[in-house]
């Protein structure tokens, strides 16, 4: 698959001794949202947390294989670029405890925006992009621990757009919010995908089939079965899959 | 079994009313004794007298512990905090850190008299800075930088991890992390523990007497000149044994800085919690 932003090969995550993620080979292609699936303890957030590196961060483990961002092996970029390309959201929202501008200003500050128009702009597009900015316009200095959870969590994703990231991995955003936050999370990461790759790990299913296009299921740290979502989830070509989709691993 | 639990409870409540009872005891005997001799000439001249203490006041041990309580502060506030952030975000070995620890651990058993042989031996006689605040101020430096590093690596390692991980993955670098999200977080429990450790530095004579404190001296001037400090000033009162009085005096106006900094400390860490 040429036209893949993101590959996978070989790709093995062992903690300590054990091995929690064999030879994963896959490749995600851009402008989609691709859904790792699988049962808890499968694996899923430790590929996801491998593709920004931010595996490293805990001690103890040990990889194998490669993965290529553009062509480029991320163990030979700069952490840093690498992050700054590959945007990640967390289970649990986590707004800095400062103000809602200062969230958002955090990394374009970092990235050397120096002037206040420019930084007005930056902050003002990437609310909007989330739909936050109509909410919050006039309280923009007040502190972001103040705003519900599916609003922290739409935060943390216009965070995560300011430093201009080509991808955005999710780790079950939607878990701890409600079901309209749910929607709401939803219907902008599919809005999302014309700018952004998003990869986005999930244990819910009806979550997975409504927004992705393509799913790659996990089970016992092997990558099982994969393709378009509506194929996989209609006539998965294994056993295993079949069984998980009915529910027997749940 | 019953009774077992109202000993414990007796126990802990007695321990609790002894300690305070000993505490509250030495601040009122003191600031009573002391209170005669704290007048506003006592506060603002130099000490005189036949016997050095017995008249005047103590003016110039008052601007000399200051001058040696910040100088620690500073030396201890830069070498504990960075080794903590050192410990907590650069190191990746579990056992360096540990290796750090148990230094600092030593280092915080060390006797102060013997922290100030080694300053004597270091900073007065092998640089040849002479007793000066200086010395004494980093010696006095680094008998707390261990309280100040505990404090600082502890206040560090309660900043929620996921913000961390959240800042990295922007993209940003760590000191990026430490300077603008960490430290702000940590602040105030880094402030506190500075202070703490300043008044630990005051009121501590030991590792002055061969670094830099002296029985008399004017109103210092220069860091690179002896000083009179509080502590040791008290110490030479009381050997002497001339002025009770004086002492009292002396210990009221260290004691009263000490409350007066640990209320601050105490409140500035408590200001974040709200």
């Amino acid at each position: 698959m040429n036209d893949a932003v993101l590959t996978l090969e070989n790709f093995s995550v062992s903690y300590e001794k054990k091995e929690v993620l064999h030879e994963i080979s896959t490749a995600i292609r851009p402008n989609r949202i691709t859904a790792i699936i699988g049962p808890s303890g499968c694996g899923k957030s430790t590929l996801l947390k491998s593709i920004n590196r931010m595996l490293e961060e805990e001690g103890g483990v040990s990889c194998k294989g490669s993965i290529f961002l553009n062509g480029q092996d991320i163990r030979k970029m700069p952490v840093e670029e690498l992050r700054r390309r590959v945007g990640m959201v967390f289970q649990t929202p986590a707004p800095f405890p400062m103000s809602i501008y200062k969230n958002m200003t955090y990394a374009p500050q970092y990235y050397g925006v120096g002037k206040k128009q420019e930084l007005d702009r930056i902050v003002r597009e990437n609310l909007e992009i989330t739909g936050l900015y109509e909410e919050v316009k006039e309280e923009l200095g007040k502190s972001a621990l103040k705003l519900s959870g599916g609003q922290q969590q739409r935060l943390c994703i216009a965070r995560a757009l300011t430093a201009q990231p080509e991808i955005l991995l999710l780790d079950e955003p939607c878990s701890a919010l409600d079901v309209k936050s749910t929607q709401i999370i939803e219907d902008l990461l599919v809005q999302l995908k014309q700018r952004y790759t998003i990869v986005i790990v999930t244990h819910n299913l009806f979550q997975a089939r409504r927004i992705a296009d393509d799913c790659i299921f996990l089970l016992n740290g092997q990558l099982w079965e994969q393709g378009n979502t509506r194929e996989l989830f209609e006539a998965p070509s294994r056993q295993e899959t079949r069984d998980y989709l009915a529910g027997v691993y749940a | 079994m019953k009774a077992k639990i109202l000993l414990v409870k007796i126990w802990a409540v007695t321990a609790c009313a002894l300690t305070l009872g000993i505490i509250f005891f030495l601040f009122a005997y003191v600031f009573w004794n002391g209170a005669e001799a704290i007048t506003w000439e006592f506060l603002t001249s130099a000490p005189k007298g036949l016997v050095i203490g017995t008249e005047g006041g103590i003016l110039p041990a008052i601007v000399g512990s200051a001058w040696y309580t910040a100088i620690a502060c500073g030396f201890g506030a830069v070498l504990g905090i960075a080794t903590a952030v050192y410990q907590v975000f650069y190191c990746r070995s579990s056992r360096i850190s540990s290796a750090i620890s148990l230094v600092m651990q030593c280092m915080a058993g060390v006797p102060s008299i013997v922290m100030g042989l080694f300053g004597y031996s270091l900073l007065v006689l092998a640089l040849g800075w002479g007793k000066c605040i200086l010395a004494g101020g980093i010696t006095q430096g680094i008998m707390i930088l261990p309280f100040i590093q505990v404090r600082a690596e502890k206040a560090l390692r309660e900043v929620d991890p996921l913000l961390i991980r959240a800042s990295y993955s922007l993209g940003v670098s760590r000191a990026y992390t430490i300077r603008k999200l960490v430290l702000g977080q940590c602040l105030p429990q880094l402030v506190s523990g500075v202070i703490l450790g300043g008044c630990h530095a005051m009121g501590a004579a030991a590792p002055l007497i061969f670094t830099g404190a002296v029985i008399m001296s004017k109103v210092p001037k220069s860091v690179m000149k002896p000083a009179m400090a509080l502590p040791y000033h008290l110490y030479m009162l009381l050997i002497q044994g001339t002025s009770s009085v004086n002492a009292y005096g002396t210990a009221f106006v260290m004691m009263l800085v000490v409350l007066v900094a640990n209320t601050a400390a105490t409140w500035f860490a408590w200001r974040r919690k709200k």
